[in-house]
Parts: C-alpha cells; sequence; structure tokens
C-alpha cells in the first residue's frame, strides 16, 4: 500500500519560526488544488521548535548538530488527518538570534508499497560515518521501525541511508535489520506487543561501526545494543547484542524500570552513555503516554559488565539521574497565562548530539521531547474524535548538570 | 525393644563379584555383596545395627575404619552414630564439634583413587554420612566421646545406629515424599592413622560382604524397626557401580567449560510408566509434579541429549502446575563447583515460539543439614540476565528472563547463567525451610539440578537440552569492536578449566 502524497505547501510563512506558536493563519498544499487550512495545535506550556497545523503529528524527534547545522529528524503524517501515511521528515535548523530556527519538511522516507514496513514507519535516528550500499558511498544512516500493520505493533526496524541528511534517501534491502514476530513470543499468537521499536544510532569508530540501541518490546521489554559493522551494508556483519541492564533507574511500583523511548548518545570522553527515556505514564485516557521525559547516565561499562561467579552484593546500580526531569511544571509558560500549567503528556525525548549521536557539550543537554493534547480536550475540533492523534508536536528544552 | 532378624537370601551371582573389603587389601576370590540398610520412609525412633564379633579382637591401631556407601532416594545425609563394644562397655562416638575424617573412593573395588574428606558432625552429636558418600568414615579412639581413649584394647561389637529425628528437618515438598534410607555396609577395619591423619595397617574387624544379613540385629526403641537389612543383589551392586562409576571427578573439559552432566548413559533411562519410577529409586532420575515426558536419544549437541516435552494428553489437574526431572550428584561432583563463574548449557527450542524452563541449583548446606534452593526468582523479582550464543547464526547475545530461563524461538545453541543470577526464591527464605540463601560452592556442595517447566506455558512443546557444564572464563557477548575481550565462543574454543 503506498500512499501518494502530493502536497506542497505553496505559501511558506513560517520558515525558520522556532519557538513561534502560530506560522501563519493558514498555510495550504495542493493536490489537485485542495488548500489546507492551518488550524492551531494545543498548548499548555511553551511553544514547539516549529509549527505545524493541527492534523499532522511530529513526534519521535531525533536531532544532531554538524558544525553549525542541525538536522532534525521526526515521524509525521503526510496526508492531513491520516495516520497511515506516516514518513520520516527531516528539517533544518540554524542558530540565529539565540534560538534555533527549523526550516520546512522534507519527506526522506515513506512506507513501502509492499513488505515489513508497508502498513506504519516512525520513531528513526540518523548517524553519520563511511557506509556502502549497492556499491555506493553513503555518509548518514537512518535506522527506523516499519510494521506492515495498520497499528504500531509487531514492529521491526530497518536501515536507510543517503549522502547528505537532507539528500535522497535509500532504504537498505527489502527485510528488517532487526526482525520481530509477535508470534514468537506467545506461545497461542494472540497477542500484539510493539516489537522492535525506538532505534538509536551511535557511532563506534566514525567509520561503519555503529551501536544500534534499541528495545525490543514484548512479555519483557527490553533495551539493547547491538554492535553492528555497517560499512557494507550489503553484509551487515552483526556483533554482540546486549540487553542493557536497568538497576538505578527508579520507577515507584516496579521492580523493574523502563528505558522507554531512549534515546542514546556516548560521550567518549567522559565514558558515560546518555539515555532520554519517558517516565510512567499515569494517564486514564489516550494518549496513554508518559508525562515526563528524564536523562540518565551510566558507565559505558554497562555494555561489557557481567557479574560473573557467585556474588553477595546488589547489583551495581548503573544508572543516574542527570538534572531535573522535564515535566508539567518544567514545560510551563510563566509568561502566558494560557500556559502556566504546562503539558501532562511528555513523551519521546531524543537528545540534541553531534553527527556521530556524542555529546555535544558536557554539562548541557538539549532534549527534544514530543507533547500531546489528551482525548477528550474541549479545543480540539469537535468534528474529529481523532483530533488528538495528529495533535503531537516538539519542543526542547535544556537541561545542565 | 523388639528385634527384628532379617534373613535375605542371596540371589544368584551372575558376575564375579568383588570382595568389598576396606582399605587396600587384595580382593579375595570369595564372590561377595555387601548389606544394605534400607527404609522406604522416614524413621519413627532411631533404629540400631549391631553386629557382634565372632570373637572379641584385640585392637590394632589408634581408629575405626567404617565403609559404607550412602545411596539414599534423595539427597540427603543420614546421620548416624557408630559406636564399639569392649570389655562389657559401650563407647560412642557422637561429637558436635570438629570435623570427621574421611576417605572416598573414586572406584567401586576401592583400588583407584581416594581423597580425603571432612565429614560433619550436626547440631546434635551425630556424624552426617553425605547423599552419595562412598568410602571409609575414619574414626579416632581417642575421640570417643565418653573418653575411653586408647585405654580400648579389645572390641566384641559394633554398632551403627541410623538417628531418625534431624530427617524430618529436611525441606518439605515433593522432593522429600519419599525419604528412602539406602546405605551399604561393607566392613570395617581397625587402622593406624599417623601423625598427618593417613590411615595404614588395615587390620579386619568385620567384612559384611557376602555376610548373611541375619547376623546383625536390628533395633528400634519400642517399635517394630522399619528399615530392613539385606544382603545387595546383583542389580544392587550394578547400582552401586554405576554411582561410583559415573560420579568421578575428573569432568570432561571443553574450553572453559567443565561437563558435569552430558546424558552420555543409555537409552534405557528413556522407560516410562511404572517402570520408570521403580527405576528412579534407585537411579540418577526422578520426577515430580506433572508427568514429564523426556527421553535420552540420540542428536544432542555431541551423542545423546535430554529431549524433554511435555504432553498435553499428560496434563494431571490435581497435581502442581510444573514438571520437573532432577538429576542427583554426588558430593565429590559437587565440591568441584568451587570458582566456576556458572552454568553453561546448551539448549535447543525446536518450536516456532518461545519457550521455558528453570534450571535449578540444590546445594546441600553442611552446616544446617538443609537442602538450599537456588533458581533464577529472588525476592525482589529482578529480572535476570542470560547470555546466548546461538550455534546457527554465530551471534551472541544477552537478554533478561524471571524465574524460568526464556528460550527464544527456534534458538539452537549455548545459553551461560552466571551464578550472580542465582537465588534463593523467597518462600525458601522463611525460618521453616532453614534456607541460608547464600550459594558457596567452596563450603558447601551442589547435590541436585532440577530441570522444571511450567506446563500451561510448555505443553506438547520439546526442548532439547544437553551437556549442563560449569563455564569459568570471564566472557563478553561477541567482540565485534574489543577483540581483547573473549566471547562465548572464544571461551569455549580457547578458554580454559582453572587446575
Amino acid at each position: 500500500m503506498k500512499k501518494t502524497v502530493c502536497i506542497f505547501l505553496a505559501l511558506i510563512l513560517s520558515a525558520g519560526l522556532a519557538g513561534c506558536n502560530k506560522a501563519a493563519d493558514s498555510s495550504s498544499s495542493s493536490d489537485g488544488g485542495t488548500t489546507e487550512t492551518f488550524e492551531e495545535k494545543i498548548f499548555d506550556g511553551i511553544g514547539a521548535v516549529f509549527d505545524e497545523s493541527l492534523g499532522y503529528y511530529n513526534e519521535h524527534p531525533s536531532a544532531f548538530q554538524e558544525g553549525t547545522t542541525r538536522y532534525l529528524f521526526y515521524t509525521r503524517n503526510t496526508v492531513k488527518y491520516d495516520e497511515t501515511t506516516d514518513s520520516i521528515a527531516v528539517r533544518t535548523g540554524s542558530y540565529s538570534g539565540g534560538k534555533w530556527s527549523y526550516g520546512e519538511a522534507k519527506t526522506c522516507i515513506s512506507v513501502s508499497e509492499s513488505g515489513w514496513d508497508s502498513g506504519r514507519i516512525f520513531g528513526a535516528d540518523v548517524v553519520k560515518g563511511d557506509f556502502s550500499y549497492g556499491g555506493k558511498k553513503y555518509s548518514y544512516l537512518m535506522a527506523y521501525s516499519g510494521t506492515d500493520r495498520e497499528d504500531r505493533t509487531n514492529a521491526q526496524i530497518g536501515f536507510a541511508v543517503a549522502e547528505t541528511p537532507t539528500g535522497e534517501w535509500t532504504k537498505v534491502g527489502t527485510q528488517p535489520i532487526v526482525s520481530f514476530d509477535s508470534s514468537e513470543w506467545d506461545s497461542v499468537g494472540l497477542t500484539y506487543y510493539p516489537g522492535a521499536i525506538e532505534p538509536s544510532l551511535v557511532s563506534f569508530d566514525e567509520g561503519g561501526k555503529v551501536w544500534l540501541f534499541y528495545e525490543e518490546s514484548e512479555v519483557f521489554k527490553s533495551n539493547y545494543a547491538y554492535e553492528l559493522d555497517c560499512s557494507d551494508l550489503d553484509n551487515i556483519v552483526r556483533g554482540g547484542r546486549k540487553v542493557i541492564e536497568r538497576t538505578g533507574i527508579n520507577d515507584l511500583g516496579t521492580s523493574n524500570p523502563l528505558l522507554y523511548g531512549g534515546d542514546f548518545v556516548w560521550d567518549p570522553d567522559s565514558d558515560y552513555l546518555f539515555a532520554a527515556r519517558e517516565g510512567r505514564t499515569t494517564a486514564t485516557t489516550e494518549p496513554k503516554v508518559a508525562d515526563e521525559v528524564e536523562v540518565l547516565r551510566s558507565s559505558m561499562d554497562i555494555l561489557d559488565s557481567i557479574s560473573q561467579g557467585i556474588t553477595q552484593e546488589e547489583p551495581r546500580e548503573w544508572w543516574e539521574e542527570v538534572g531535573d526531569a522535564i515535566d508539567a511544571e518544567a514545560t510551563a509558560d510563566p509568561q502566558d497565562d494560557t500556559r502556566i500549567f504546562g503539558y501532562t503528556r511528555i513523551f519521546s525525548p531524543g537528545i540534541v548530539s553531534n553527527e556521530y549521536g556524542r555529546l555535544l557539550e558536557y554539562g548541557t543537554l538539549e532534549i527534544l521531547f514530543t507533547t500531546q493534547a489528551s482525548d477528550g480536550d474541549e479545543r480540539l475540533p469537535a468534528d474529529r474524535e481523532d483530533a488528538y492523534v495528529f495533535s503531537p508536536m516538539i519542543h526542547s528544552l535544556t537541561i545542565s548538570y | 525393644m523388639k528385634t527384628k532378624l532379617i534373613s535375605v537370601m542371596l540371589a544368584a551371582f551372575a558376575v564375579t563379584a568383588i570382595c568389598f573389603s576396606t582399605g587396600d587389601r587384595s580382593t579375595s576370590a570369595e564372590q561377595a555383596f555387601p548389606l544394605i540398610y534400607e527404609a522406604e520412609g522416614k524413621l519413627s525412633e532411631n533404629e540400631r545395627m549391631t553386629y557382634v564379633l565372632p570373637e572379641e579382637k584385640q585392637v590394632q591401631g589408634n581408629a575405626l575404619s567404617v565403609k559404607v556407601f550412602l545411596k539414599n532416594t534423595y539427597n540427603y545425609a543420614l546421620p548416624v552414630r557408630i559406636s564399639v563394644c569392649s570389655g562389657g562397655t559401650e563407647y560412642t562416638w557422637n561429637s558436635n564439634v570438629g570435623t570427621a575424617r574421611g576417605i572416598e573412593y573414586t572406584t567401586s573395588d576401592g583400588t583407584g583413587g581416594k581423597t580425603e574428606t571432612g565429614l560433619q558432625w550436626n547440631r546434635t552429636g551425630e556424624l552426617e554420612i553425605p547423599y552419595m558418600f562412598y568410602g571409609e568414615i575414619l574414626l579416632p579412639f581417642s575421640e570417643l566421646r565418653n573418653g575411653a581413649g586408647a585405654a580400648i584394647e579389645s572390641i566384641s561389637e559394633i554398632s551403627v545406629t541410623v538417628v531418625a529425628s534431624v530427617n524430618s528437618n529436611f525441606a518439605s515438598g515433593d522432593t522429600w515424599l519419599k525419604d528412602g534410607i539406602s546405605l551399604y555396609l561393607f566392613g570395617a577395619d581397625c587402622v593406624t592413622l599417623d601423625e598427618y591423619g593417613t590411615a595404614g595397617n588395615y587390620e579386619p574387624l568385620a567384612n559384611f560382604c557376602g555376610m548373611n544379613a541375619d547376623e546383625i540385629s536390628v533395633e528400634a526403641g519400642t517399635a517394630v524397626p522399619e528399615g530392613v537389612l539385606r544382603t545387595a543383589t546383583e542389580e544392587d551392586y550394578s547400582v552401586f557401580e554405576a554411582f561410583v562409576a559415573r560420579y568421578h571427578s575428573e569432568c570432561e573439559t571443553r574450553g572453559d567449560m567443565k561437563l558435569i552432566e552430558g546424558f552420555d548413559f543409555g537409552e534405557e533411562f528413556s522407560a516410562v510408566g511404572k517402570e520408570r519410577a521403580e527405576r528412579e529409586m534407585y537411579e540418577k532420575f526422578y520426577l515430580s509434579g506433572q508427568n514429564s515426558d523426556y527421553s535420552i536419544k540420540e542428536n544432542g549437541e555431541r551423542g545423546n541429549g535430554l529431549f524433554y516435552n511435555l504432553d498435553s494428553a499428560d496434563f494431571d489437574a490435581g497435581r502442581n502446575s510444573y514438571a520437573g526431572v532432577h538429576f542427583n550428584f554426588g558430593q565429590k561432583d559437587a565440591t568441584d563447583w568451587s570458582g566456576a563463574n556458572g552454568i553453561a548449557v546448551y539448549v535447543e527450542n525446536k518450536a516456532e515460539y518461545l519457550v521455558s524452563f528453570a534450571l535449578e541449583l540444590f546445594q546441600y548446606n553442611l552446616e544446617t543439614g538443609l537442602l538450599e534452593q537456588y533458581n533464577l526468582n529472588d525476592v525482589g523479582q529482578k529480572y535476570k540476565t542470560v547470555y546466548a550464543y546461538d550455534t546457527q547464526t554465530g551471534e551472541e547475545f544477552s537478554y533478561h528472563t524471571q524465574t524460568f530461563v526464556r528460550i527464544p524461538a527456534g534458538f539452537k545453541g549455548w545459553l551461560r547463567i552466571p551464578f550472580s543470577q542465582y537465588a534463593a526464591p523467597s518462600w525458601s527464605l522463611s525460618p521453616s525451610y532453614g534456607n541460608e540463601g547464600i550459594l558457596d560452592f567452596d563450603k558447601n556442595p551442589v547435590v541436585k539440578i532440577s530441570i522444571t517447566r511450567l506446563f500451561n506455558a510448555n505443553q506438547d512443546t520439546e526442548i532439547l537440552l544437553d551437556n549442563i557444564s560449569l563455564y569459568y572464563g570471564d566472557f563478553s557477548v561477541g567482540n565485534l569492536f574489543d577483540d581483547s575481550r573473549q566471547s562465548i565462543k572464544d571461551c569455549m574454543e580457547n578458554g580454559s578449566v582453572p587446575a
């Protein structure tokens, strides 16, 4: 199934309006002459890093900075109010006037006509390196989740490559790199698990070796670091696939806290592995997503250290919190009386890294994250019950540690 | 006091039997089997076996040596008191301090390797014969409880009293439903212990091999004895030989692994039904919970392997939800676990979906006399980490599990579970179980491994298990990014087991 989308922004008034709540009265696109009306999303706190009309979800942000340019990748539906038109889009950011401004969205990849990612694609991450595929050299590798289902379950992870971040992206092969089949995790095959999601790439050598961090969500929800040599993407060399221990993470009410929504960044100087993760949700109405995101760090030894032999010691507490969590209070805008409560649904965080998935600057971390209106919010269009699905937007806050 | 004299005629000896004399004495041309004291259940009272020597013998040496083999149905030590009668007075070894000395044999005829070993006195002063112990108990006359010491010049009687009370201390559950006692008695000698405790100069006092059982009285305090003394049959002796031969301390090694169970024994263990159940009474297997459909077949990782299915037709709603196959180990093997980093096992999951099993360890706590259970569950209900090497793809990976070891669909390869992942399940830490929850292979032996499967989650799925091993290497999960580390495969191919 291929969703052919012919939406062209005819009037671009909002380019580079980072943090601006309303880009324009309307943005229009043409599809046989159809013009779209810009609908403002629901703001309960700070503004978004770019504006796009309600009816388009902007989520799963992943950004890296190469030189003075930022590249922000995220998940977006290409046809308004149509969640079967997932794409991975990129916006180019430049720094000016004390803030980052992001340009127009460019679609990198869309759902395939057939195959494992023909239903949905989402949650991409990109890293720079030296890769070859089909006899051509590429400098950027994207990992993304996809599924052949209409919802985002039973997801698998695939790769795409490009010569430049905003150039043409080519999917690697016709099979996922990390496969997942819900039926393998349930003896009766009735349960649909999210699958392999939240890919996050970190370069090991600034060449072809990368860690692919991801979450495998089946009965157990585990995060893995997969060592891959992607120098030759036609013949990927697979190394160890290491489950990431989660000791030190604190979640009330569970012995096994999660690293939901994990985005990973490596600091080779301190040898810390930073991870942004979602907190647990207390929401009872859709979307049942997290209400905060936070950053953790661990020694990189977490990937290779194995507690061998008999020990009476408690397992090492690998993770520690970095800075304050980003919650409703942190996302409130005290300068605006209509936005003083902040957001109640905060999820899908991404740490802005350099082009190799490494730390930009020790001591501060810029976190991109997603917020979303809740189902039933009276500010959403009354004639669209699913409007909240198309309300996610991306924000930014910087934390210090 | 009632006395039951047991007389069991010896069966025809079809094989060349061996004189089970003690020490290094030469074998006799006489074909003879030892005596066996056995009881089907727990004793309600102490039971005393007394052998009166034809004539009082002068003591030669400074200690008594009693040669026994303990083949209880299940893993537990047997508390005994040993006495001698001298000049009309009974003297007993009965202590609650120190360590008694013993010599373990590694061959059934006693001519092979021997190991000096410590034996435990329990809290009530009885000597505990470890499960599967085969060898000599050395009892210096100077350590007699009632202080006869070197004053003993002659011996007219030798008594072995099996103590009933301690048996009730053992953990409840399926394991202990049938507390069959089976103690082989070979003979007793006077020996001389030198200043280093080494025994020599064996002077026979009693040779129970070939002796009619009715030459030894069995007495209980107020009741008819529940134990029976009989002469071993050829079958008994085969079992004994099998135990001694199988449980040797020199295990096959492969890289950094030491194989402790390769399932390389005959397919007769695969028999089913009543016949199998009876065999389990004296073989190393036994079952519990739901019916386990297991068999030993070729096509294991190497040679034979354990094919373990749970047949849905066998489900019995009246039983526990799990099915267990249990393997007993002798103490000699168990002491060899010290220094190991964890346990490795070859596994094949033939299903197209995840299946699971538990690989539980049972440590025999020599101090408390209790059997302690360890698995991948604990008080905190935290995930445990298992490490895998898929021999089909060459990939190595780690993953989380809990209580049971989850095996991915179609997996074929090796699993490694560090001992750090093992814990005593929370229920077993209650005072009534006396489980200290501390694995200590330097101190305590592992005497049993259990493979259990939750029936409902695994019915009609067959797994193959083979080559349960100890591993000693410090591995990493693959080493694509850092070849200074040893992968699981590296450890298996190039590692070594410390001497």
